[in-house]
């Protein structure tokens, strides 16, 4: 018998490695999605397998998920790679340069996408027909434009500053925030901004990019970013994409997301079949559905919930009695609670990787202070004269425990996981950027898209969940504690 | 033999004694009254009994055996403690008040209510308290509730910190009656008081404790007519035994 499940745990190893999918990451943002989606479904096309880890909160994320096998792919910009994760002096390497230092790490860089998202200076395509210009250098002559740049850019030395001194460009910009300025620049309240190269919105907003002539921007080239151990075949798939997508091309893409309010599995679909990599116009893969991602966050949620419970409340019970040992413990968990949950998250992945399992441990750690917290202050607190009395009738430690302690504390310490829920459930939103899944997949998502229907698709049901966490809470008092012991209690 | 021996107790807070060089042999199958001012270290010598107060300096006996710290939550059970102002568990209702350490005992059911409406009739409460919360009942009623439960496994030494402080005047005396039947003269008794009266109407023995020192000790009454100081004598204005 035993010989038989053996065999069987064999082969099911065995095909499942034979089947190994290929993991594609992206970051959170539009364009990134877009690639990301692209890439897989070329992959599918050519026979793969392919797991979606899409969404991912920010470069560092990406970079450890891909360095720890957790992601075998996704999109970087060289300029990116070069300043933020080689600390690469030099901030337009070549690709050769950049797979020479990341042979070592296992990793390598493919060849360009074709297309460099950088910064940009733009202006209203109109207004830059009347004026005659399209590179930045012509606007030394045009001191009469008004210029308002994000703050950012205002600001970073690869930004205004050093643009200004390169071009001997004596202008005085005001700064704006970076989404009311294309607004600002479609009601013709200001003429030039800054924006990204491939922004889908200098489309929307009809915005010509003037020309970096002396070259002064860094480059951003997006590259596929792969693990080496990548199999030849996936390798030769990507590589068909190698120079396909240029600047206008990129712009057009993002809009078609942006702008049209396509998908970006609909978006991929169209591309690949103007390139001629596949006629068939189905798409295959579509978005988990609310109920899936309410079944995900609620499940990320509970596990942490029931795991603070049962480290909290035990730990609670053991150091209450000794006044120093329930500080140190406090204080403890209540470091951990000043880590920002992004931070934390971050943490997590070079121990647990992505997914699930680093959500989890992180939502239980900030599930652990509340109660801890309570527990101890609802034992400390119980009139010293009733703890006297349960002492010198006799009961032992463990009854006291049992039948007077631990009753009398019942609300506070239900209040104590009450709020450890509700504060796991918005955490478990941003859960999404370590590729957990849940109810902060679609916000992500709709953040990048800037699309408030996707938003709401996850933030309506994370703030029903609240809600109902806090019903279920209310009736679970109402079954286990009696009216006159409740001190009225409001929840902080 | 004697109940419970004092042997030359000190105890301190912060440096001032708060019982200093107490030494007392009290009476088995008695009542003994602690009588003495406010502060003067009565709780605090009931509850050296009980072990919730440990001595500084010298020896407690319980039927001349020393008592044992280490299996000091069997020790209680043997002894009721009505501790000063009832202190009964909020969250439990009358009846599982006083019969909680009959249950966790393991009496058999049958036992504990029979115990248990017995006690109500003895000591007047009225059935209808048994469902309801401490919260809900009056100081006096609270008070006998405590002494319920500090008698309901029947112990033979029962420690009582003002147990009939909040009971008026009519329904004190007739709580004594049922007391003194209650106890069946078989149980050793230590009865904090300040009140002279009720120590003359339930104690056999009586000792006057002053700033941590017993100051006078002895028969009720042989105090009474022969105080040893005004201070003593002072205690017995307005009472008649
Ligand atoms: N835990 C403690 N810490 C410090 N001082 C204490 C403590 N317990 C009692 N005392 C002090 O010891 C002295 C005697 O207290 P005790 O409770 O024995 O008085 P008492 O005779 O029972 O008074 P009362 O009639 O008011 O109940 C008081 O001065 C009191 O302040
Ligand atoms: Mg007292």
């Amino acid at each position: 018998m035993v010989k038989y499940i053996f065999l069987a745990f064999l082969c099911y190893l065995h095909v499942s490695s034979s089947l190994a999918a290929i993991t594609i990451g992206t970051k959170n943002f539009n364009e990134s999605y877009l690639l990301g989606e692209i890439m897989a479904q070329l992959l599918e096309v050519e026979g793969f397998e392919v797991e979606r880890r899409f969404g991912l909160g920010g470069t560092l994320v990406c970079y450890e998920a891909l360095l720890s096998g957790e992601i075998d792919i996704y999109v970087e910009y060289t300029g990116t790679l070069a300043q933020v994760i080689l600390k690469h002096g030099n901030s337009t390497p070549e690709i050769s340069d950049l797979n020479r230092i990341l042979a070592a790490k296992g990793l390598r860089v493919l060849e360009s996408f074709g297309f460099n998202n950088t910064y940009a200076i733009a202006i209203k395509e109109a207004l830059a027909t009347e004026l005659k210009i399209d590179r930045i250098a012509q606007l030394r002559s045009q001191p009469d434009l008004r210029m308002a740049f994000s703050l950012e850019f205002l600001n970073r030395e690869d930004g205004w500053p050093g643009l200004m001194r390169k071009y001997n460009l004596s202008a005085n910009p005001r700064g704006i925030e970076h989404g009311l300025a294309y607004q600002a620049i479609h009601e013709g309240k200001i003429d030039i901004t800054d924006a990204y190269s491939t922004d889908g919105d200098l489309e929307r907003y009809r915005l010509t990019v003037l020309s970096d002539d002396q070259g002064y921007f860094p480059q951003y080239l997006a590259v596929p970013f792969v693990r080496s151990g990548l199999p030849k075949l996936a390798l030769k798939a990507l590589s068909q994409l190698e120079g396909l997508i240029d600047d206008e091309r990129m712009r057009a893409l993002n809009g078609q997301t942006i702008i049209h309010g396509n998908t970006f599995s609909e978006v991929a679909r169209t591309f690949l079949i103007e390139q001629g990599f596949t006629q068939s116009p189905s798409s295959i893969n579509s978005m988990p559905s609310i109920l899936d991602n309410t079944i995900t966050h609620l499940k990320l949620t509970l596990i942490a919930l029931v795991l603070g419970v049962l480290l909290g409340l035990p730990l609670g019970i053991i150091v209450f009695r000794s006044n120093m040992a329930a500080r140190v413990m406090v204080y403890c968990a209540g470091l951990l609670q000043t880590i920002p949950s992004i931070a934390l998250l971050a943490l997590m992945i070079p121990l647990f990787g992505i997914g699930e399992v680093p959500a989890i441990i992180a939502l239980f750690l900030y599930s652990i202070l509340p109660i801890l917290r309570n527990t101890i202050t609802a034992l400390v607190t119980i009139d010293p004269l009733l703890k006297r009395v349960a002492e010198a009738i006799g009961l032992t430690s463990a009854q006291q425990l049992r039948y007077v302690l631990l009753p009398m504390a019942l609300p506070t310490i239900l209040a104590g996981i009450k709020t450890a829920a509700i504060i796991s459930i918005g955490t478990a939103t941003l859960a999404a950027f370590i590729g957990a899944g849940g109810l902060g997949e679609p916000i992500v998502t709709g953040l990048a898209l800037n699309d408030t229907d996707l938003i709401l698709q996850g933030a309506i049901p994370a703030a029903g969940l609240a809600i109902c966490v806090e019903l279920f809470f209310e009736l679970l008092e109402r079954l286990l504690v009696k009216p006159h012991m409740l001190q009225n209690e409001f929840p902080s | 033999m004697s109940a419970i021996t004092f042997e030359n107790i000190f105890k301190s807070y912060r440096q001032t004694f708060v019982l200093n060089d107490v030494s007392l042999i009290l009476p088995a199958g008695q009542t003994t009254a602690i009588v003495g001012e406010s502060g003067s270290g009565k709780s605090t010598l009931l509850q050296l009994v009980n072990g919730l107060v440990r001595p500084d300096r010298g020896i407690i006996r319980i039927e001349e055996k020393e008592l044992n710290y280490q299996y000091i939550s069997s020790v209680r059970k043997k002894m009721g403690y009505v501790v000063q102002g009832a202190g009964l568990f909020p969250h439990l209702t009358i009846r599982e008040n006083i019969t909680l350490l009959a249950r966790l005992s393991g009496w058999h059911q049958h036992a504990i209510d029979e115990r248990y409406d017995g006690f109500l009739e003895a000591f007047g409460l009225n059935k209808d308290l048994s469902e309801r919360y401490p919260h809900s009942l009056s100081g006096g009623q609270q008070q006998r509730v405590g002494l319920c439960r500090a008698m309901i496994l029947d112990p033979k030494l029962l420690l009582l910190d003002e147990p009939f402080s909040a009971l008026d005047p009519i329904t004190r005396e007739a709580i004594y009656e049922k007391f003194l039947q209650v106890i069946n003269r078989e149980k050793s008794i230590l009865l904090v008081t300040h009140d002279m009266n009720e120590a003359l109407k339930l104690a056999s023995y009586l000792v006057i404790l002053r700033n941590g020192k017993v100051i006078q000790e002895g028969d009720p009454y042989n105090v009474a007519n022969h105080p040893v100081n005004q201070y003593v004598e002072r205690f017995f204005v307005g009472a008649h035994g």
